[in-house]
């Protein structure tokens, strides 16, 4: 007994001079006494969590929690850059270079000192994987030099609006260079630092990845370096939860703190639930289908007559109700929110079997046809694709298309996606960054410099008459005038209404809710989900 | 027991026959989302599920897809693990130890996991995640028929067969078999419960039956995703209570009649009696 109680009182004096070690180093200052964990119940899709190499839609949220960028996206708005480690920028009248001011005060979590040096290797790195997701986001630049210690001038290839609210996404992650590069790391191409990378982090954001297990949790620590003011949170725990049932029950027993895959159906059993607050933010998250024009896979879908008569035979209102409130069709591919955004108007616009059914005889199939729709077993922010999926297929039988739908698990479908080895399926789409430049994705382009993520995935080349829309957007990239912007992208849209190879169904809000006896400061923000910078523990 | 097992049984498949005239909607193209999540009342009887499916049409119509699939898993299972034990048990020797051996290599990998990799092989569809089912399931059945044998061979009307010179094939399946085959079956029914709720994992993992087609346990964890709306998953899932119970009865009845020693070693018959002498002590 005596030996038992001697090792506890070392272990707890052990523990103190850790704690102690770790303030002092930092300008933390304020340590809490007691240490508090905050477990995060979700269903993320993370593959990797390499700055350099994640694309998807929570990227973000540990971009976020583990680096920082040259700009951040303000808390609780959508897209609006704020300065982070940059303190201000100058750009030339040509609108293509840009030079950054950095802060002189930031500090890696290594403690290392953050410098320019790390800013222009960290964006190198990134602009020598050209096979990486990320690397359509850096393209961009051409050319990033260290001016001194705190000074970056950014080289771009081409005047570009949306440079600032780029620079707020993970591909501008700014990581320590020094420690990187002892793992692999490398600016000139042949990076091998993505298996160490995805065990860890090596940036200066307030939070440290301690571990990661795929489909399992990823572990946050307190960076006892971090250069601005440290919250209250010693720990965060990301942990994957499939069931959004289970997450509902752990919410209500307090295991976990904030449950972030509800929809407005599953939130109702929380409604009244003491100290469990519901909210809701904001998204860009739109839903689709993908209709490939790869004759070789479906000779029948990629037609475009067909495709255009699939658009006329979705039951938009139907699809509304399963987004639940808050949601809106957009025409196409731009959100609510972003410059010019269209909605679908569903009295002129919306479902017309008539003409579905006059387009299909048109196209040479007035019986239908047979087609299978992937379905991954995912879900857009709890609305579950399985249900999508369902609907489209009643609402396609309409026209008589047989839709047998395929489910599968969500990282084969992606694996399939990129293999361009499915010729209709259900999508959703988060931004990379907030801005309508980051939706030219969906422009035609299947090759070369011009080449785009659904341009690519839906087999869609550039022909006579859509080069109209590349043009446009072009315009809309550089354009730094608003009001002008939006009206160049209102154009874009109604010509892109008139042949594109996708059927954009839903562009819907987030519900969540989280232990309002736990947590304060809970803020909501589509591009890194919780701002996990603000959160704090009551 | 055996009478009501029965009348389930013969209801569930009157049921899975009529479902086209029985059933007062179309099970999938009859969609609404305007009346989605309607709990039970005079049109819908069974409420309506997340896409505003009349649940009774779907639960009518997925008895044809449930019980079918689990009773072809669950017989597969019963011969092929009939043959396999019965030829190990009453070979014994190298012949058991191989057969068993292999029978336990099967046992080692994680049940689902094998499933989902062989359903996954093959392609997803429902024949094929009967026949994933069957090679998971069949060592328990193989286990239980070389056990049970084990003990029957030695019996001593076994053993007069085997002295009058019959052949080993007549020994195993006339002399052994009617003996063994009442807990296997029984074994059997039991599983029938189990099988539909392994296909709803199956097609949950979209290994198995795909959606929209009605199939009860695919509408279960359609429900669990509903929790609030009770009788989405709960009408399935007495579905598949039912048709367990009812396949258990069955199972039960048959046994009885297939072992003459069970009939007069009836554990319920033994309880009857001592109940009985134990009423007489107390009225005397």
């Amino acid at each position: 007994m005596k030996f038992r109680r001697l090792l506890a009182i070392m272990l707890v004096l052990a523990l103190i001079a850790g704690c102690n070690r770790g303030g002092g180093g930092g300008n933390a200052g304020s340590t809490t006494p007691e240490s508090s964990t905050v477990v995060i119940g979700l269903q993320s899709d993370l593959v990797t969590i390499d700055p350099g190499h994640m694309y998807e839609p929570y990227a973000n949220m540990v971009a976020y929690a583990a680096y920082d960028m040259l700009y951040k996206v303000e808390p609780g708005t959508m897209g609006t850059p704020m300065p982070s480690v940059a303190k201000g920028v100058e750009i030339d009248d040509s609108g293509t270079v840009y030079t950054f001011a950095l802060r002189e005060d930031v500090v890696f979590a290594s403690g290392n000192p953050l410098t320019a040096a790390d800013v222009a290797w960290s964006f190198n790195r990134v602009l020598g994987m050209p096979e990486s997701n990320t690397y359509s986001s850096v393209q961009i630049v051409a050319n990033v030099e260290a001016v001194g210690d705190y000074s970056v001038v950014v080289t771009l290839n081409e005047r570009d609006a949306s440079f600032l609210v780029k620079l707020t996404s993970n591909a501008y992650c700014i990581l320590d260079s020094e420690v990187v590069k002892e793992h692999g790391g490398s600016d000139a191409g042949g990076d091998e630092a993505k298996a160490w990378l995805d065990t860890t982090s090596a940036g200066s954001g307030p939070y440290i990845i301690k571990s990661w297990t795929p489909k399992e949790q990823l572990v946050l620590e307190k960076n006892p370096n971090y250069w601005r003011e440290a919250g209250n949170i010693d720990q965060i725990i990301l942990r994957e939860m499939t069931s959004v049932d289970a997450q509902i029950t752990a919410l209500q027993n307090g295991e976990i703190d904030i449950a972030l895959s509800l929809n407005t159906e599953t939130a109702k059993q929380l409604a009244g639930v003491a100290n469990v607050q519901i909210a809701s933010g904001d998204t860009a998250l739109i839903t689709f289908l993908v209709m490939s024009r790869d004759e070789s896979m479906s000779a029948e879908m990629s037609n475009p007559l067909v495709q255009e008569a699939v658009r006329l035979a979705l039951d938009y209102e139907g699809y509304l109700v399963l987004g639940g409130e808050g949601s809106t069709v957009p025409l196409n591919f731009v959100q609510r929110g972003f410059s010019g955004a269209l909605q679908r108007d569903l009295d002129a616009q919306g479902r017309d079997l008539e003409k579905a059914k006059e387009l299909m005889a048109q196209a040479g199939y007035p019986d239908g046809f047979d087609i299978t729709l992937t379905c991954a077993t995912n879900n857009s922010e709890g609305m579950e694709w399985t249900l999508v999926a369902q609907k489209a297929a009643a609402d396609l039988a309409e026209i008589g298309i047989n839709v047998t739908i395929e489910t599968l698990e969500t990282t084969l479908v992606y694996e399939k996606m990129r293999n361009f080895a499915m010729p209709f399926y259900v999508m959703y789409w988060s931004p990379d960054y907030y801005d309508i430049n980051n939706q030219f994705a969906f422009l035609p382009g299947r090759e070369g410099e011009r080449a785009t993520a659904y341009g690519n995935r839906a087999a869609w080349d550039i022909t006579e008459d859509n080069a109209v829309l590349r043009e446009l957007a072009d315009q809309i990239a550089v354009e730094t005038d608003e009001a002008r912007r939006a009206e160049l992208a209102v154009e874009l849209q109604q010509k892109y209404a008139e042949d594109n190879p996708l059927a954009f169904l839903l562009q819907h809000p987030k519900t969540f809710a989280y232990r309002s006896d736990r947590l304060a400061n809970v803020i909501y923000n589509d591009l890194c989900k919780i701002e996990l910078v603000e959160l704090r523990a009551k | 027991m055996f009478k009501i097992g029965a009348a389930i049984c013969a209801l569930w498949l009157a049921a899975a026959f009529l479902a086209g005239v029985l059933a007062p909607f179309d099970p999938i193209k009859d969609q609404n989302v305007n009346r989605r999540f309607t709990p039970p009342n005079k049109t819908h009887w069974f409420g309506t599920d997340s896409l505003g499916r009349d649940v009774f049409s779907r639960v009518l119509f997925g008895s044809r897809l449930s019980i079918a699939a689990s009773l072809a898993t669950a017989l597969v299972s019963l011969f092929v693990g009939m043959a396999i034990g019965g030829i190990a048990g009453y070979a014994g020797g190298i012949v058991d130890d191989l057969m068993m051996r292999f029978s336990e290599m099967v046992q080692s990998f994680p049940p689902l996991i094998l499933a989902m990799v062989i359903a996954a092989a093959l392609g997803p569809n429902i024949s094929n995640s009967v026949l994933a089912m069957a090679i998971i399931w069949w060592p328990n059945y193989a286990r239980l028929a070389r056990s049970l044998v084990i003990s029957i061979k030695e019996n001593d009307y076994v053993s007069a067969s085997k002295i009058l010179g019959a052949s080993h094939y007549r020994i195993l399946v006339k002399e052994i078999l009617p003996g063994a085959i009442g807990p296997m079956l029984v074994m059997c029914t039991l599983d029938l419960g189990n099988a539909i709720l392994m296909f709803s994992g199956l097609s949950f993992l979209g290994l198995g039956v795909q959606p929209p087609t009605p199939e009860w346990g695919a509408m279960v964890s359609d429900g669990v995703l509903n929790f609030n709306y009770w009788w989405i998953s709960t009408f399935p899932g007495l579905a598949i209570f039912s048709v367990a119970i009812g396949a258990n009865f069955v199972g039960d009845g048959i046994r009885d009649y297939f072992d003459p020693k069970m009939r007069r070693e009836d554990w319920r018959e033994t309880r009857k009696r001592k109940k009985e002498k134990k009423n007489e002590e107390d009225n005397i």
